[in-house]
C-alpha cells in the first residue's frame, strides 16, 4: 500500500513541479483522480481537476469544473447559451489566457474566451495557473496573461447521451480510431425556456426566460505520437440570445451563429538528454453572425441591426530549452518567440478591415536545488496595427522553498512578482464611435505569497494552501464619456488584495472518499477618481468579498456520490455600492450519482438541490432546480 | 521559525490598512442656497433598471422617490417627463413604458405598454409620445389609453408644439434628416421639413419658433458636432442656422436661450464646454456671459455635461454631468450665476431633466 501511496505522490509531485517538461496533455494523472487538486510544490497557485473527478462531479463542460477552484470565478448570464467567461482573481476574462492542447486559444475581437464551448467528456484534465507558469516550454504569446486555464484533451471511448429540464440533450461520442487517432463530437440543444423570480424593488417578480434556444455542435479529430500532436476542429453554434431582464418588458429578438474552424499543431524534439525543440503552428478562421432584433425594423441604412464578424487567425511559435546539471543544482534556460497575427473583417463601418501583428519573445530560467526552486522569465511584447505600435516588457520572478520536509511531510513557501499587461480588443478599437485607436495596454503589477502543506499517511492524503496576493492594475480600460456616447480610455486605477485557502482530502481505499474545500476573501477597490465619492475606494463591480466552494466525492460497491457546493458572498454590480447594484449571497448545491454495470454507465444529477434564486450577473438570472440523466457506454 | 515568523510579516505587509476617505457631498461658494423645488428625472445605464426621480427639496435632495413610493422600479431609461395638471409623465424607453405618476405623492396612477417611447409633448389635452417605430402616439392624459396615432420617419425623437402643430424630429438612427410636422386637430403629418442630419432635440421658445438640435458624427465616428438649428412655424416652417451648440434651456423671462456646447478631447480625455447666451429678439448671440462670475465658467468648463436647464420662476440654472455609469454631479448657480452648489450626488446615473414647481 505504501508503495501505491508513493506512486500516487510522485506523479503528483512530477505533474506539478517545474522539473517535468512535458507538455501538459502528457502530464495528466488519470491515476490519481483527484477532485480539486492544489499544487504545492509549483512556485504560483495552481489547481486541477482531472476526468474522472470530473465524471463523478457530472460536471458536463469546463465553466462548471472552473466554479470549483479557487480565486476563479466564471462571468456566467446563465442557462446553456449564456456567455461564461473566466476571471482569475476578479481581474476581468480578458487578463485570462486559454490554452488547449498547449495551444493559445485566442479572440482578438472581444478579448475573452466563452469557456461553456468546451465540452469536459473528452478533457483528461482542466487546469487553472495563477501568475507565472510552471513550464518553461510553454507558448510565449500566453505569458503576460495574469491567470492560465490549460485544457488538456484525452483518447476515449465512450458514447453518452443525457438528457434534462429544459428539454436539454446533450449526446457525445469519443473514439479512437486508430492508434494516435482519436475523434470526438458534442452536440447539444437546450430550449433554456427556465422559470426565474427577480426582485422588482421589494416585489418578488416571476417570469420564464425567453429567446433562449440552443443547438451547437463541436467536432474534433486528433491525432498524438512521441513528438506530434495535431488537431482539427470544427464549432457551429446558433443560439437566440435572452439579454437581461428589463423590468416591465422581459421580451428579446437578439440572435447569434457562430462557426469556427481550427487546425493545429505542436512538434516537440529532445535532442540528446540535455535540449529539447518544440514547434507550434495554428490557423483559425472564425465567423460571427448577430442580430439585434430588438432593434426594431425600421428600413434605415444608418441603423444597423446586423452584424457579420470574420476572424482569421494565424500562429506560429518556435523555440527549445537546455537542462544542465551543476552538482545538486539543476538548471533548465528557455527561448520562445510566437507570433500572432489576426485579421477581422466586418460589416461595421469604422473596422471594414482591421488587422493586427504581435510578436512575443520570452526567455525563462529555472534552477533547481534539492527541494527548493528559484524561477524566472521576462517577455518582450510588440504589437503593430495601421500606424500603432505597443511594445512592454513583462518579468517574473518566483520561488518555491521547501522549508521543512520529511518522507511523509513537507511545508513549502512561494512567492511570485510580476508585471503583466492586456492588449486592447479590436472591439475597444473599432467598435463604432465606442472605440479608441489609440489605447495603451492595461498593466497589472502582481504579488503573491503562500504557504503549502502536504501530508502523506497510509490511505491518507492531506494537501493545504494558504496564498495572499496584491494586484495593482493601471491604465485600466474603462469608459470615458462624452456628450454623445462613451468611448474607451486608458483611465482606469484598481487595486485588489486578497487571502485563499484550498484544501484537498483523500481517503480510503475500499471506499475512497475524497474532498476539496476553497475559501476566498477578497479586498478589491476601485481608486479610478479621487474626487467621487459615489465610487472612489468602493468595492470592484462583482467582486464578493468571500467565496467559497467544495466538492466531495465518494466511491462505494452500489454506487459513486460527487457533491458539490458553491457559495458567494454579497457583491455590487457598479462601483457604487448601494442597494440598487446589490447581489444577494447565494449558495448552490449539486448532488451526481453514478451506477456502472460493466460497459454501461447509468448518472442522474440534480443541480441546484435547493431552487436558489440567484444571480452572477445583474438581471442575468441563473436556472433553480435542474436535473439530468445520462447514459455512458464505453467501449 | 524564524523563517515563518519572517514570512508571516511579510504575508501582512501586503495588507495595509485602507481607509475610506469620505468627500464633502455637499460644496458651496458665499452662503447661497437654493429656493428652486424641482425634481430630477434621471434616466439610470442601459439595462440597469435604475432609472429613477430624485426631489430637490429647500437644497436636499431625496434619491429614488419612485421606488420609496411604490416599492418598485420605475423601469430601464427613463428618457423624459413632462408635468400636466398634477401628474408626471415619464417616457420609460427600455421598459417600454409610459408612467403617469402623482407629482405629489408620485404614487403611479397608470402604465401603458407603448414600444420604445422617447420624448413626450402636451397641449393640456392630451399626451403625445414620440416612439422608436416610426410614429408619434395621441394618448389619454387620464389613463393613457391610445386615442390616435400619427406617421413620422425613422427613429423619432424629440417634440415640440407650436400653436396647432406638434413637430417630431426624425433621427433616423443618425440617418434622418427631416422634421415631421403633425396638424393636432386631425393628427396627421402634413409636411416634412428637411434640416441636418440626425434631428434629436426640440424646443419651442414661445415666440414662433422651435430650436432643433443636429448631430453629426465625423466618418470615423471619432467625434461629433451638435448645431442649432431654428424652424419658423410662421415662415412655412424657414430653417435656419443658429449656433454650435450640444444643450440649450430658455432662460427665465424667455427672451434669451442659453446654449452650453460640450466638446470631449479624446485624445486627453477632458471636455471644454462653453456656455452662451442667445437673444430670441435680436436673433444673435448676446455678449453677455451666463455667469456673471467667471470663476463659475472656468470651473464648469471641464464638465461633462448632461443636464442643462433654467428654473422658470426664479432664473436658477440647474447643471448636471454625467459618466454615464455612476452617479451624477449637480451644480446650481443663482440666476445671474454669481454664487453655484456642487451636489456630489443628484440621486442616480445619467441625471438629464429637472422639472420645477
Amino acid at each position: 500500500m505504501q508503495l501505491l501511496v508513493f506512486a500516487a505522490l510522485s506523479l503528483s509531485v512530477a505533474a506539478d513541479s517545474i522539473v517535468s517538461t512535458q507538455i501538459l496533455s502528457e502530464t495528466s494523472v488519470e491515476a490519481s483522480p483527484a477532485v480539486v487538486r492544489p499544487h504545492i510544490t509549483s512556485t504560483t497557485p495552481v489547481q486541477s481537476l482531472q476526468a474522472e473527478a470530473m465524471q463523478k462531479l457530472g460536471i458536463t463542460d469546463v465553466s462548471e469544473a472552473l466554479k470549483l477552484m479557487n480565486g476563479v470565478s466564471v462571468k456566467d448570464y446563465g442557462g446553456l447559451g449564456g456567455m461564461k467567461c473566466v476571471s482569475i482573481r476578479n481581474l476581468g476574462a480578458t487578463h485570462t489566457g486559454v490554452l488547449y492542447d498547449g495551444i493559445p486559444v485566442s479572440n482578438a475581437q472581444a478579448g475573452q474566451i466563452d469557456v461553456a464551448r468546451f465540452g469536459s467528456q473528452h478533457l483528461s484534465e482542466v487546469r487553472i495557473g495563477i501568475g507565472a507558469t510552471q513550464d518553461v516550454l510553454t507558448p510565449a504569446a500566453v505569458e503576460s496573461y495574469s491567470g492560465l486555464l490549460s485544457l488538456s484533451s484525452r483518447n476515449c471511448n465512450q458514447a453518452q447521451v443525457s438528457y434534462g429540464s429544459w428539454n436539454t440533450l446533450n449526446v457525445s461520442s469519443c473514439y479512437e480510431l486508430t492508434e494516435g487517432l482519436s475523434a470526438n463530437a458534442n452536440y447539444r440543444h437546450t430550449d433554456g425556456d427556465y422559470p426565474f423570480r427577480i426582485k422588482n424593488g421589494d416585489t418578488w417578480v416571476k417570469g420564464n426566460r425567453n429567446n433562449d434556444r440552443v443547438d451547437d455542435l463541436n467536432a474534433e479529430l486528433n491525432y498524438r505520437s512521441r513528438y506530434w500532436q495535431v488537431k482539427g476542429a470544427g464549432y457551429f453554434n446558433d443560439r437566440r440570445l435572452p439579454g437581461s431582464i428589463i423590468l416591465y418588458n422581459y421580451s428579446s429578438h437578439e440572435h447569434m451563429r457562430e462557426a469556427n474552424g481550427l487546425l493545429q499543431a505542436q512538434y516537440l524534439h529532445p535532442i540528446g538528454t540535455h535540449w529539447k525543440l518544440v514547434a507550434r503552428a495554428k490557423y483559425n478562421h472564425a465567423m460571427t453572425h448577430y442580430n439585434d432584433g430588438n432593434q426594431l425594423e425600421n428600413d434605415v441604412a444608418s441603423a444597423q441591426h446586423i452584424y457579420n464578424y470574420r476572424q482569421n487567425e494565424y500562429y506560429a511559435s518556435g523555440g527549445g530549452m537546455g537542462m544542465f546539471s551543476t552538482g545538486p543544482v539543476r538548471t533548465r534556460v528557455s527561448a520562445l518567440y510566437d507570433v500572432l497575427h489576426a485579421a477581422l473583417h466586418s460589416n461595421l463601418r469604422t473596422a471594414r478591415s482591421v488587422q493586427r501583428t504581435t510578436h512575443f519573445g520570452v526567455l525563462r530560467a529555472d534552477a533547481t536545488y534539492r527541494k527548493h526552486t528559484l524561477q524566472g522569465a521576462l517577455l518582450y511584447t510588440l504589437n503593430r496595427e495601421k500606424d500603432n505600435k505597443r511594445q512592454a516588457w513583462s518579468p517574473t520572478l518566483s520561488a518555491n522553498l521547501q522549508v521543512w520536509g520529511n518522507s511523509r511531510q513537507s511545508v513549502h513557501l512561494r512567492w511570485m512578482s510580476r508585471k503583466a499587461f492586456r492588449l486592447p480588443t479590436f472591439n475597444e478599437m473599432y467598435y463604432y464611435i465606442y472605440g479608441s485607436h489609440n489605447l495603451k495596454p492595461e498593466q497589472a503589477r502582481e504579488h503573491n505569497l503562500g504557504i503549502t502543506y502536504g501530508v502523506w499517511f497510509e490511505g491518507v492524503q492531506l494537501s493545504v494552501t494558504a496564498d495572499a496576493y496584491r494586484y495593482r492594475v493601471d491604465d485600466k480600460l474603462i469608459a470615458f464619456p462624452t456628450a454623445f456616447a462613451w468611448k474607451v480610455g486608458n483611465l482606469g486605477k484598481a487595486e485588489s488584495r486578497g487571502v485563499e485557502l484550498s484544501m484537498h482530502v483523500s481517503v480510503g481505499s475500499s471506499c475512497p472518499i475524497e474532498l476539496s474545500a476553497n475559501y476566498q476573501w477578497q479586498d478589491a477597490r476601485n481608486l479610478d477618481d479621487p474626487t467621487n465619492p459615489n465610487t472612489y475606494r468602493k468595492q470592484l463591480p462583482y467582486m464578493p468579498k468571500q467565496t467559497a466552494n467544495g466538492a466531495v466525492t465518494v466511491h462505494t460497491r452500489w454506487a459513486d456520490v460527487g457533491y458539490t457546493m458553491q457559495w458567494m458572498d454579497e457583491r455590487y454590480s457598479s462601483t457604487m455600492n448601494t442597494f440598487r447594484y446589490r447581489l444577494e449571497p447565494f449558495c448552490e448545491h449539486s448532488l451526481t450519482l453514478s451506477r456502472r454495470w460493466a460497459n454501461f454507465e447509468l448518472q442522474g444529477t440534480l443541480q441546484n438541490l435547493t431552487d436558489e434564486q440567484y444571480a452572477v450577473i445583474q438581471y442575468y438570472p441563473m436556472p433553480g432546480r435542474q436535473y439530468r440523466i445520462t447514459c455512458k457506454y464505453f467501449f | 521559525m524564524k523563517k515563518i515568523i519572517l514570512f508571516a510579516s511579510i504575508f501582512a505587509c501586503l495588507f495595509t490598512a485602507c481607509e475610506d476617505d469620505d468627500n464633502d457631498v455637499k460644496i458651496q461658494n458665499g452662503d447661497f442656497q437654493p429656493k428652486s423645488e424641482a425634481v430630477i428625472l434621471y434616466e439610470g445605464s442601459y439595462g440597469q433598471n435604475n432609472s429613477d426621480l430624485s426631489e430637490f427639496h429647500k437644497g436636499v435632495i431625496s434619491a429614488d422617490v419612485y421606488y420609496q413610493a411604490n416599492g418598485k422600479y420605475l423601469g430601464d431609461t427613463g428618457n423624459d417627463i413632462l408635468e400636466v395638471g398634477d401628474s408626471y409623465y415619464i417616457a420609460v424607453n427600455g421598459s417600454n413604458s409610459v408612467v403617469k405618476i402623482d407629482d405629489d405623492t408620485y404614487k403611479e396612477q397608470a402604465r401603458q405598454v407603448v414600444n420604445q417611447p422617447r420624448y413626450l409633448a402636451s397641449d393640456g389635452k392630451y399626451l403625445y409620445v414620440s416612439t422608436y417605430e416610426s410614429k408619434v402616439l395621441k394618448l389619454s392624459l387620464a389613463d393613457l389609453s391610445v386615442v390616435a396615432e400619427a406617421k413620422t420617419g425613422a427613429y423619432t425623437e424629440g417634440l415640440a408644439i407650436e400653436g396647432d402643430y406638434l413637430l417630431a424630429a426624425n433621427s433616423g438612427w443618425g440617418g434622418g434628416n427631416t422634421v415631421s410636422v403633425i396638424n393636432l386637430k386631425s393628427f396627421e403629418t402634413v409636411q416634412e421639413i428637411e434640416v441636418p442630419y440626425n434631428p434629436t432635440s426640440l424646443m419651442a421658445t414661445g415666440k414662433g419658433t422651435i430650436l432643433v438640435k443636429t448631430t453629426a458624427y465625423t466618418a470615423d465616428y471619432s467625434s461629433a458636432v451638435s448645431t442649432i438649428s431654428s424652424i419658423d412655424v410662421k415662415s412655412q416652417f424657414a430653417v435656419s442656422t443658429v449656433a454650435e451648440a450640444s444643450h440649450m434651456t430658455l432662460s427665465a423671462d424667455g427672451n434669451y436661450v442659453y446654449f452650453a456646447n460640450c466638446m470631449p478631447n479624446y485624445t486627453a480625455y477632458t471636455y471644454q464646454t462653453s456656455f452662451f447666451k442667445y437673444d430670441l429678439g435680436k436673433k444673435e448671440v448676446s455678449k453677455d456671459p451666463v455667469f456673471a462670475n467667471d470663476s463659475i465658467s472656468t470651473m464648469l468648463s471641464g464638465i461633462s455635461l448632461y443636464l442643462f436647464s433654467v428654473n422658470p420662476k426664479n432664473g436658477e440654472i440647474f447643471i448636471g454631468t454625467s459618466d454615464y455609469l455612476t452617479n451624477s454631479a449637480l451644480y446650481v448657480t443663482d440666476k445671474k450665476g454669481n454664487s453655484w452648489v456642487r451636489y456630489s450626488d443628484a440621486g442616480g446615473v445619467n441625471a438629464s431633466k429637472a422639472l420645477f414647481d
